[in-house]
């Protein structure tokens, strides 16, 4: 009993030093036992700390259609992110995040865990700053500046050679969602070097396009924000519509679903994949 | 009313319906390029083509095939069962073969051939209306009838909400969701190939019941006098019921209570002879879905209202009003 509490005390001390870390911005003690039970979580934990101090990651943190960084996962135990898994690693800082069941993340801070709540990044900013939350709070700034250091050198080259005239395209989701200003997706077409169609038509970050309007307006690209991995979903049905094939785009792009799920620093592979098509369609070229 | 004018009034109908549900979309189409699309020659690049031939041409066709299986199916199921409350959906076949539809898209079967998914919706559609023809068939009695429904689609409701619970992603489990709510949007001519042929089919099976619904509207007995096989009309309407609501269902997913009110308010025009209401029940079902599917392209709102959505706002009072009724009749 005594050692129980004693070993509560100890964690709620640890959780406070975290927290005062993360708040301070000083690595003075950098947690050891990290647990994500987040995607998102996992791809920031594997990419900035030490492998020794991940002691779990999300069930889907080997998924390599969803998980960027999946390979770097293997060997790492995995949890179903229920507090008492979590509880078992003993953790000195947990990463949630914006999918995370909302009883679970309350279980845990009433437990005195500490836990890093991480949002879905909705543009390049956001991703920024939450990369570099991460880098602070596990001790290991500078690599978050390295990583955005890369992140922005490649943006940089996809936005080169941008032609005067930018070709229009739009994403499109599944029941004629299409994502305009306010959205990642919109910064990444505008990076890329297109119109956004979304834009034109006055729609916010969620506006909706049928396809019928679409073929009227006709984008030289439509981007697939969806991907195509997985199993079977009316989403890629949607993307083999013979209205689209008949010559209301030019061109389809898919961007895989790793590059999305949890944006990251790593997302800017979606901003190179619309700058290759970008330069596909004006120079005439086919991929 | 002559049985000629009913025709005629719903052929009319319906054929403005149709012609409606062609000139109605998202894209403001003017009377010249709607017809121009529509008849422009196959491959022509131009958007009106594509926006008649690709998106509005299958749509609406879809909308004639499934309202008329579902008004088809709900006169034919009133007449087997000899119960006013019978319907597609409130008997379970709709959401059984929703539950067949989803397991085979979601679970990858459909990837092995396109005719997966009609077929998984016929299968379940099937095993609906034999289950309820097992539990509540022969004696006809309203309660019995409307509980092994609600069994049924309560069942098929829990395993659909097993599949949602082991969808592989949040966004599998949400596109389950949506397509139960049941639409008619963005579908292809190869839909309209794929399902089209065994819902004419089940059509024509429950079409070649008439006379036989009408001699057991007399009871089992004086059908039997009459020389009518029971065993083999009831075959073709099991058979006919499951052809055509499970394919209908595989394209559109599950769209109420068509089934119920179409056959509701064309009884009085044909007189209680239940053979008699197959046909307009089908002509009027397919307006039904089609002047439905108008509206929904009408009502403005950031996600299209579903088709099922719609069918079931306007469905569920008349239900309620009808139970109403039959209560008062009985007690």
């Amino acid at each position: 009993m005594r050692r129980t509490r004693h070993r509560r005390i100890g964690r709620l001390a640890a959780g406070i030093a975290v927290a005062a870390s993360l708040c301070a911005s000083h690595a003075g003690a950098a947690p050891q036992r990290i647990v994500s039970i987040h995607l998102c979580g996992d791809q920031l934990a594997l990419a900035l700390a030490d492998p020794a101090q991940i002691a779990s990651l999300s069930r889907f943190a080997r998924d390599r259609a969803r998980s960027y960084m999946a390979e770097a996962a293997e060997g790492i135990p995995l949890n179903n992110g229920l507090a008492e898994e979590v509880v078992r690693f003993e953790p000195d800082l947990v990463l949630a995040g914006a999918l995370s069941g909302r009883t679970t993340v309350q279980a845990l801070r009433a437990l005195g865990y500490p836990v890093l709540d991480l949002g879905l990044p909705a543009s390049l900013e956001a991703i920024r700053d939450q990369t570099m939350q991460a880098a602070k709070a596990f001790g290991h700034e500078a690599r978050g500046r390295v990583i955005l250091a890369e992140m922005d050198a490649r943006l940089a080259h996809a936005r080169a050679g941008r032609p005067e005239a930018a070709p229009v395209a739009l994403v499109w989701q599944p029941h004629s969602f299409a994502s305009g200003p306010g959205s990642l997706e919109h910064e990444f077409l505008v990076a890329a070097g297109f119109r956004d169609l979304a834009e034109e038509l006055g729609l916010g970050a969620l506006g909706r396009v049928p396809l019928e309007r679409l073929v009227r307006q006709r984008p030289a690209l439509v981007v697939n924000w969806m991907g195509d991995e997985g199993t079977p979903s009316l989403a890629r049905e949607l993307f083999d519509h013979p209205a689209l094939k008949h010559g209301a785009t030019r061109r389809i792009e898919t961007i895989p679903q790793r590059l999305w799920t949890c944006p990251g620093w790593f997302s800017v592979d979606a901003v190179e994949r619309l700058a290759a098509a970008r330069r596909a369609l004006t120079d005439g070229a086919t991929p | 009313m002559k049985a000629t004018a009913l025709y005629a009034a719903l052929a009319a109908i319906t054929g403005a319906a149709f012609v409606a549900a062609l000139a109605v979309g998202y894209a403001p189409l003017g009377i010249a390029e709607i017809v121009g699309g529509l008849f422009a020659g196959a491959g022509s690049p131009s958007s009106a083509a594509i926006i008649m031939q690709d998106i509005r041409l299958p749509r609406a066709l879809l909308g004639v095939l499934v309202g008329a299986s579902l008004g088809l199916s709900g006169a034919a199921l009133q007449g087997l069962l000899r119960n006013p409350l019978a319907e597609p959906g409130l008997i379970g076949a709709s959401s059984m073969a929703s539950l067949a539809a989803v397991i085979a898209f979601y679970f990858g079967f459909t990837a092995l051939s396109p005719f997966i998914l009609p077929l998984a919706g016929m299968a379940g559609a099937l095993l609906a209306v034999a289950l309820l023809y097992v539990l509540a068939g022969r004696e006809g009695s309203v309660l019995t009838l409307i509980l092994a429904g609600v069994a049924l689609t309560s069942f098929a409701g829990a395993l659909t909400a097993l599949a949602i619970n082991l969808a592989s992603s949040a966004y599998a489990a949400l596109e389950i969701t949506f397509w139960l709510l049941g639409s008619l949007s963005d579908r292809t001519m190869t839909h309209v190939m794929l399902a089209g042929p065994p819902m004419l089919l089940g059509w024509a099976l429950l079409l070649s019941c008439g006379r036989a619904l009408d001699a057991l509207s007399l009871g089992e007995d004086t059908a039997r006098s009459l020389g009518i096989s029971l065993s083999a009309a009831r075959l073709r309407l099991v058979l006919g019921v499951a052809l055509s609501v499970g394919a209908a269902v595989s394209v559109s997913g599950a769209i109420g209570f068509v089934g119920l009110v179409v056959p509701h308010l064309l009884r009085p025009f044909v007189g209680h002879e239940p053979g008699r209401l197959l046909l307009p029940s089908a002509i009027g079902g397919a307006a039904l879905v089609l002047l439905a599917d108008i509206g929904v392209r009408l009502i403005p709102a950031l996600v299209e209202v579903k088709l099922g959505v719609l069918t079931a706002l306007l469905g569920a009072p008349f239900f309620l009003v009808l139970v109403l009724r039959t209560r008062r009749r009985m007690g």
